[in-house]
């Protein structure tokens, strides 16, 4: 009881934290995970086109094209959102003051795409995380090539 | 396996008088539920002078990649040092108690020991 209290009191001066956060700021990020996504969007987007017309017997693939793009869209621009919040920091925003515009006008594509069948939308939004992926590698001192899969 | 942190006794309370506790009160609950978040906890600064951590114990450490990040985990596996270097590079493993939390895949790899600040004894609250 009385160890209790003593142990209440000294508890009261602990001044400094540790953190045991559930993300676990691991500080793993890269900008590919966004661009895998949106770069399978984009191939829904460019099949989806492809098969123009739904016949009756393609309604199946059709769907599933549609629920394909929406599901990369929609993971993209969790990615990216991330990315955004959790790894890029005011220091790097001094440095780059676009920054903030950059990923909302990438999320907004993201968006674009999911929503409809725009190839434009989708090739920009490829664009749009090229850049991004030039600016995160360039915050780690690092030169990492950009590429494709397909 | 998971061990339960002991609640601080007056052996703990009286080496903290004497300095050799630091106190740290828990942020997050990734150490739910050995640790809840606002808890305190009395950590040993020079638990790992002669030896290197064992597993299951929770230690504190500064975080590899973020400065200034202290964080609290629990070992769950020591990386032996290669036989040419010296004890220095061995690395641990760090995880979290609460699965939920430790369910993601992302994690910061290996810690080198001098980044392990000290062994976490007791909690105070």
């Amino acid at each position: 009881m009385f160890r209790e209290a003593i142990s209440k009191l000294i508890a009261k001066t602990a001044v400094d934290t540790v953190s045991a956060h559930c993300d676990g700021p691991c500080g793993v990020y890269d900008p590919a995970s966004a661009r895998i996504a949106a770069e399978a969007a984009l191939s829904m987007t460019q099949k989806i086109i492809d098969l123009g017309p739904a016949e009756s017997a393609d309604h199946n693939t059709y769907g599933r094209f549609v629920s394909i793009k929406e599901q990369q869209a929609h993971l993209a621009k969790e990615e990216l959102l991330i990315l955004w919040t959790d790894y890029f920091k005011p220091e790097h925003l001094e440095q780059y003051s676009d920054l903030h515009d950059k990923f909302w006008n990438a999320a907004k594509l993201c968006s674009a795409v999911k929503q409809g069948v725009d190839l434009d939308a989708a090739n920009n939004l490829m664009a749009a995380i090229e850049d991004i992926h030039n600016i995160y590698w360039a915050t780690k001192g690092r030169d990492v090539a950009y590429y494709v899969a397909t | 396996m998971q061990s339960n942190l002991p609640r601080s006794n007056w052996r703990e309370i009286a080496l903290w008088l004497f300095r050799r506790r630091r106190l740290f009160q828990v942020t997050g609950d990734s150490m739910y539920p050995t640790l809840a978040p606002g808890a305190v906890v009395m950590v040993d600064p020079r638990a790992y002078r002669k030896r290197i951590p064992r597993e299951n114990e929770i230690i504190v450490a500064q975080h590899p990649l973020q400065a200034g990040l202290r964080i609290v985990k629990r070992v769950t596996a020591v990386v032996e040092a290669p036989a040419a270097s010296t004890a220095g590079s061995a690395r641990v493993i760090l995880a979290s108690d609460n699965e939920a939390a430790g369910a993601d895949s992302r994690s910061f790899g290996p810690v080198p020991l001098g980044l392990v600040l000290g062994q976490v004894k007791s909690r105070l609250r």
